[in-house]
């Protein structure tokens, strides 16, 4: 791999962060004040406990912008109505059982927004399924009344298998759901710009996408239509981009990656065709995170055995722990020769 | 400090340093299934207690000599032995919450408690020392068991053995299996760094 090539934690996290401000943006435009008060609740909240954690382990915070970019993506995952103290229970959880009990940040097996979402749609499932209209006017009180509020286009599509919905709606978002998961176009442009940059990885995303295209095309009876709902639908494409592609949970290696997407694409396949729930990208990238992080160790070990083989790994006389340590030693090898 | 050999050692030990639930992580399962509030952990408690304390009384007497496999199957059919009386008892003093414990109740007879920790501990030491160290064990097991519950009671239904208190939310995922098993191992962490942080203390 190029040195110019290799990203940093740092500039990738910050590409996340730049995109994910734009998609809440959006949801501000479409939900008014009420998506600024939820996406500060979760952000606020991610910030301050993850604060609060990396004190209390003794860890440095400098530089630390992931409880942000986990408090954007939870927020955005979010009904536009959801009370604020399911949000900040959503955003607590998150930091503290899905990050810092597995050893923080880098060592997480789940992604923590996904686990955070899951939990407070366990306890709220009734405020956190149902969702008001775009440009509706929602209040800025903690809980608002159902009656402005409606089940998701996702459930009407699952149930139906047809949406009543346009082209344009279904391309800018304009349906009732998640205040910003439904973005098709702008998630499409996100996805493409965090690929140029190198910050989500291209061989996972299009593994997805070829497979849950088929799988979509075929199930649908080849109605692009179709396709193009089920893609904007249930979280699928944002689940792709900022949850699957999640660098802290994604494998190291290009065949894992690969390998990845596909086990992530079957989960969601799973989920879709046996079960009448509504989310099933976050579930399947719950599902698909720990075993991402097999793939990477049986990927490390058959590399150590063919470099091994190969003499690159002169210096390696023990097991290595870590896909990077290989990495290491072979780029080490590589400037030896 | 104690020593680990010492009455003090083995009771300190048995309920906080090597605290069945929250350190060693033992029996865990029919815990987080079945003790959802106060009065359903006092049922499996007292099945607990009742069948691990005769039966790990009753085992100490088998022969050493006997060859390990056979051995192991004597405790867990001394175990169901126990489990006939305990059951009867149980079922006349709380008919309703046995019911609730189903194949858990039956399952004590091969916990780990009896399989493992027999050989491994218990049976290592003393008659005296031996009763002591069971007997602390158990209280240990029991101890976690009511406050998990107790806790768990509070976040998932806002109420205390039955009894309302007005928790301003309900965290309903900590009714499910996989809700409990968060919430013992937050326990157990939150337990083990506060022994850490004792000891540092002491230790200063």
């Amino acid at each position: 791999m190029n040195s110019k090539e290799v990203k940093t934690k740092l500039s990738i996290m910050t590409d996340m962060l730049i995109v994910l401000i734009v998609i809440a943006a959006m949801s501000v435009y479409y939900y008014g004040l009420r998506a600024v008060a939820v996406i500060g609740v979760t952000t606020g909240v991610c910030v301050v406990t993850d604060f609060i954690c990396c004190k209390l382990r003794n860890k440095d915070y400098e530089k630390e912008i992931s409880a942000l970019i986990t408090g954007l993506t939870l927020g955005l995952m979010m009904s536009a109505s959801v009370p604020y103290y399911a949000a900040a229970i959503a955003a607590v959880f998150a930091i503290v059982v899905a990050k810092h009990a597995f050893g923080g940040h880098g060592c997480e097996i789940f992604n923590s927004a996904a686990a955070g979402f899951l939990f407070t749609a366990l306890c709220f499932p009734q405020n956190m399924l149902t969702y008001p209209k775009a440009f509706s006017e929602i209040p800025i009180s903690s809980v608002v009344s159902p009656d402005i509020l409606s089940s998701s286009f996702t459930s009407t599509f699952l149930v139906t298998k047809s949406a009543d919905l346009s082209l344009i709606d279904a391309f800018i978002g304009k349906f009732s759901g998640p205040m910003g998961t439904g973005f098709v176009l702008l998630m499409c442009v996100a996805a493409v710009f965090l690929m140029l940059r190198r910050s989500v990885s291209a061989i996972t995303f299009f593994t997805e996408l070829a497979l849950l295209g088929a799988y979509a095309f075929f199930k649908y009876d080849k109605d692009i239509m179709c396709v193009l709902y089920f893609f904007s639908s249930g979280m699928l494409l944002f689940g792709m981009i900022f949850l699957s592609c999640d660098y802290s949970i994604i494998p190291k290696t290009r065949s894992s990656r690969f390998i990845y997407g596909v086990v992530f694409a079957a989960c969601v396949i799973i989920f879709h065709s046996y079960s009448s729930t509504e989310n099933a990208a976050i579930y399947a990238v719950i599902i698909s995170s720990p075993i991402g992080i097999e793939l990477d160790r049986r990927a490390l070990s058959f590399a150590d055995m063919i470099n091994k083989r190969k003499g690159l790994l002169k210096k390696a006389n023990k097991p290595l722990n870590h896909i990077s340590e290989t990495l290491e030693i072979l780029e080490t090898n590589e400037q030896e020769k | 400090m104690a020593n680990d050999n010492s009455c003090k050692g083995i009771i300190k030990n048995a309920l906080l340093n090597k605290n069945p639930i929250l350190v060693s992580g033992m029996v865990i399962a029919p815990v987080v299934v079945m003790a959802n509030n106060f009065w359903d952990a006092v049922t499996l408690i007292a099945a607990f207690s009742l069948i691990t304390f005769f039966t790990l009384l009753i085992s100490s007497f088998v022969p050493k000599n006997i060859v390990y496999t056979i051995r192991i199957i004597l405790y867990t059919l001394i175990g169901a032995l126990v489990y006939v009386p305990s059951v009867i008892m149980l079922k006349y003093l709380m008919p309703d919450e046995v019911e609730t414990l189903g194949i858990f109740f039956p399952l004590f007879i091969t916990s780990s408690f009896i399989i493992s920790r027999s050989e491994s501990i218990f049976f290592m030491e003393t008659k005296g020392k031996m009763l002591l160290d069971i007997i602390f064990c158990i209280i240990g097991y029991d101890a976690a068991v009511l406050l998990f519950a107790a806790v768990r009671e509070i976040l998932a239904f806002g109420t205390i053995g039955g009894t309302i208190i007005g928790m301003p939310v309900q965290l309903s995922a900590f009714q499910n299996p996989f809700g409990g098993f968060i919430l013992l191992g937050l326990m157990a962490a939150l337990f083990r760094s506060i022994l850490l942080f004792v000891k540092r203390l002491r230790q200063k």
